[in-house]
């Protein structure tokens, strides 16, 4: 969808990067027939909402795991943030408490950064033994229980929407831009896709906001934060970096590419976006679970290996995340209204992601 | 005896045809070289006949001894006696030599490794090598890269080969190990096994090889007995040009200013810090010049040069100028900073990424100095980057194609196209036309004359004595790690080359 696709083999139209959006168009579908409440907009809204930090994360993952590594930590940090700012929200304040709750993440990642970087940990190894670090502190500083959270205002972030007038106004100037964009672009006939795609999108989220009567603020976030990364790896030269250094660390960092503080980047980053979810969770359940989400990063994982990033490194794109996040969104959805138990939805999500995996593969040959 | 014959083989590739209805037959127990420049289609014949690229992948027939043979894959291809020896070691680096010889067909008694049987057996066909100085219990890890090699042709031999395919076996190998494996081959033709020759190299057709087949633009040209022919004829077969156009007349102008010293400059090993790789190396490169580093491989030289480039990744002690001007290098953005460029040994290893496009690999080094503010200018890098592509006669289709769907000579285009993009004024290569074929290194020779007439200052590392006599201004060369001799062209010739890098001649100075 940009211009500094890394990836692409001819300027033509190519059926295969879009296996991920055609399975979600299917599987919606599938959805739409089988259950009757699933297209009315609060279970659309609902679907967005209760993924919107499990999506941050995925975000992150997407940065370990364009690298040729993976944070396996990031569920527990997730869970770590909620705790942190429901234990200090009392004391500090709403902006201070999220502040040291993100601040926290940023350092965990920096930690990691050194450990893999400097030390030669694989990612696998050094983000495993975070991942029983802070699952297990949280524990112990909450002695294994919830803490609810008081502040009104905080908990209403969780539930309340930027208003609707405010939300039209941003979709209208997306709208715009896209087209603009497409006009300006010399290949429209790769472009006309993915342009009517992003059309699509806008007009269903005007449709959500305007039966919604505005959008959820967990939802603007999440969109956000996907915009910031999204810029990140197409447009920076940072991330232009982190797709080299996947591809070939040593042939990176043969090219004059500082591969060490652009991995430890990475982990910062993903450890980052993991306590953002954690704020958000905090903020959607109003309480601090230590408990919560455990073994969330294989839907974060999930995700990320749906939307086509290749788990050696160097290739993928975070707009497939977005879609695996919303396939496995979906997925659960669907299940939970057809009266799936949650054990048997593992199962189902355990098949989709080994055929995602094994079609992606079949498609690179 | 094995009668090998090839027909009518076509294969194509995404956007070229890399054969085209090539019929060869190769005569029995006899080697047989193979050449043609990159992308003539020469490797990928040799991987077509070892089942590299399977049955079904191309159209046409291959025949042994007047049987049709149709492999599903190297494995199957092995079993019929087939085996290649790939230009890129297929070795596994945790594992012991006699491991990697037998990884297919482990000596076992009831699903037990015999692991005596195994070292034994892995002893006795380095032995019959003469490659007595390599132990079976080594890791691949712990071995050279040319050592590695001659454990693959090994490994390549304990399966029996009635037909051996050599895909550029030499390429890694220094002159005394290329001597020792045609020392084999000899052997070989003696066991009436029936060898391909992959190679672009001239000496080594007329040292050993009975046949000779020429490829060009994935087409048969002729074959002849290597009595027969000239090698005037293989190169005009090859790429129709006269040698004598390789190398580019020197300039003769008067270099300009000092751009880089080093004095007193030791290298320690990487893995060993206690090594001396390089001792007490001292020299001037200048403005407007193209200064050769001769010496036998392990003499120091990559590890003199990739030191200045990858700063404190590599312990060295010395001092470093610039212009004059003392400097420290960190690491290889300093370097890269610093206009210092590193075109590596090894393309695919450390300087390209084989699975990004054209375009990608082009603008990685030079991302910073178009970039504002950190946000990529992705319209200048375009119009950047199809310049450099016209510039340096990359061939393809167009900058969004994979690197890795290049031939070799393409590929170090790309290389050198991505450094000159940061315009550098020092450009050290390192065996710049390692497994490029006859026309692409003409032209990549062309081109570093180009760059020391613009005033660049340039180094080429390379092993090979007629590159090094054809293109350098003055020549330095090293042996166990000194520098032995500093000479200007003139004075330079293959004899007092090779005595110095051989430490048979005392220490000279220009």
């Amino acid at each position: 969808m940009s211009k500094g696709n890394t990836l692409e083999k001819k300027a033509k139209f190519n059926w295969k990067d879009y296996t991920a959006a055609f399975g979600l168009i299917l599987l919606v579908i599938i959805s739409a027939v089988l259950s009757k409440t699933f297209l009315l907009p609060n279970n659309l809204i609902n679907i967005l909402k209760s993924n919107a930090p499990t999506g941050v994360m995925a975000l992150g993952m997407t940065f370990a795991i364009l690298t040729g590594g993976i944070d396996l930590a990031m569920a527990s940090i997730l869970a770590m943030s909620g705790v942190i700012v429901a234990m200090t929200i009392n004391s500090l304040g709403i902006f201070l408490s999220v502040a040291l709750a993100l601040a926290f993440g940023v350092i965990n990642g920096l930690a990691v950064g050194v450990v893999v970087t400097k030390f030669r940990v694989p990612p696998f190894i050094a983000t495993l033994a975070s991942q029983n670090i802070w699952r297990g502190l949280a524990y112990v500083v909450t002695g294994a229980a919830a803490k609810p959270i008081t502040n009104l205002k905080f908990n209403n972030f969780g539930t309340d929407k930027l208003p609707m007038s405010i939300t039209l106004i941003i979709l209208a100037l997306c709208a715009v831009y896209v087209v603009f964009a497409f006009l300006r672009s010399e290949q429209k006939g790769k472009k006309l896709f993915s342009t009517v795609l992003l059309l699509l999108i806008i007009a269903f989220a005007v449709w959500l906001t305007i039966t919604g009567k505005g959008m959820s603020y967990l939802i603007c976030v999440f969109v956000v934060a996907f915009f910031v990364c999204w810029y990140i790896l197409e447009h920076s030269v940072y991330g232009r970096q982190v797709y080299a250094l996947g591809g070939n660390p040593e042939a990176a960092r043969f090219s004059g590419i500082r591969v060490d503080r652009n991995i430890i980047l990475v982990y910062m980053i993903s450890s980052l976006l993991a306590a953002l979810g954690g704020v958000l969770a905090a903020a959607r359940l109003g309480s601090g679970v230590p408990q919560l989400n455990v073994g969330g990063e294989t839907d974060a994982i999930a995700a990320v290996v749906l939307g086509g990033t290749s788990m050696s490194g160097g290739s993928g794109k975070i707009t497939g995340t977005i879609l695996g996040i919303l396939l496995i969104g979906v997925l659960n959805n669907l299940l939970t209204l057809l009266g799936v138990s949650s054990d048997l939805q593992m199962v189902f999500k355990g098949v989709i992601v080994l055929i995602a995996v094994i079609l992606d593969t079949t498609n690179h040959k | 005896m094995a009668v090998l014959e090839v027909k009518n083989i076509t294969i194509d590739f995404p956007g070229v045809r890399a054969l085209e209805e090539v019929s060869i037959v190769f005569p029995d127990g006899k080697m047989t070289a193979l050449c043609g420049e990159n992308g003539a289609g020469k490797s990928t014949l040799g991987k077509i006949v070892a089942g590299v690229h399977p049955q079904g992948k191309f159209s046409g027939q291959i025949f042994l001894d007047g049987e049709e043979l149709k492999f599903s894959g190297t494995r199957d291809a092995e079993n019929h006696g087939v085996v290649i020896i790939h230009q890129e070691l297929n070795l596994i680096n945790d594992m012991s030599v006699a491991e990697n010889m037998f990884l297919s067909q482990m000596p076992n008694k009831r699903g037990k490794v015999d692991w005596k049987t195994m070292h034994q057996m892995a002893r006795e066909m380095l032995d019959s090598l003469d490659l007595d100085d390599i132990n079976t219990h080594t890791l691949i890890r712990d071995l050279t890269v040319s050592k590695r090699q001659m454990v693959e042709i090994a490994k390549a031999l304990s399966k029996n080969p009635k037909v051996l395919i050599f895909d550029e076996a030499t390429s890694s190998l220094s002159e005394a190990e290329i001597k020792l494996l045609f020392e084999v081959i000899e052997k070989l033709k003696e066991r009436q096994v029936t060898m391909i020759f992959v190679t672009h190299k001239m000496d080594e057709i007329f040292r050993s090889c009975d046949h000779v087949a020429v490829l060009k633009d994935g087409k048969y040209v002729w074959d002849r007995p290597v009595s027969e022919v000239t090698q005037h004829d293989i190169v005009t077969g090859m790429v129709g040009r006269e040698l004598s156009e390789m190398f580019p007349p020197k300039s003769g102008k008067p270099r300009g200013e000092e751009l880089l010293s080093v004095k007193n400059w030791t290298v320690y090993d990487n893995a060993d810090s206690r090594k001396v790789v390089v001792k007490d190396a001292a020299f001037e490169l200048y403005a407007g010049e193209i200064l050769g580093i001769y010496g036998i491989v392990g003499a120091g030289r990559t590890e003199l040069m990739t030191s200045i480039f990858e700063g404190k990744a590599i312990k060295s002690t010395g001092e470093l100028y610039l212009h004059g001007q003392k400097k420290v290098i960190r690491d290889t953005q300093d370097a890269t900073k610093q206009k210092i460029a590193l075109v590596t040994e090894d393309r695919k290893k450390t300087g390209l990424v084989l699975m990004h496009s054209v375009r990608s690999n082009i603008a990685l080094a030079s991302l910073n100095k178009r970039a504002k503010m950190g946000k990529i200018d992705h319209a200048g890098e375009a119009v950047a980057v199809d310049k450099s592509i016209q510039d340096f006669r990359v061939k393809v289709p167009d900058s969004s194609y994979l690197v890795k769907q290049l031939s070799g000579g393409n590929q170090q285009k790309v290389v050198l196209a991505k450094w000159m993009l940061n315009e550098p004024e020092v450009l050290i290569m390192d065996e710049p036309t390692r497994g490029i074929d006859v026309g692409a290194k003409a032209e990549i020779y062309k081109m570093l004359r180009d760059l020391a007439d613009a005033g660049k200052g340039v180094i080429v590392i390379s092993g090979e004595l007629p590159e090094i006599l054809g293109i350098s201004d003055r020549i330095l060369v090293m042996c166990e790690g000194e520098i032995v001799a500093n000479l200007n062209a003139g004075d330079a010739n293959e004899v007092n080359l090779a005595q110095y890098a051989l430490g048979v001649a005392g220490k000279a100075d220009a």
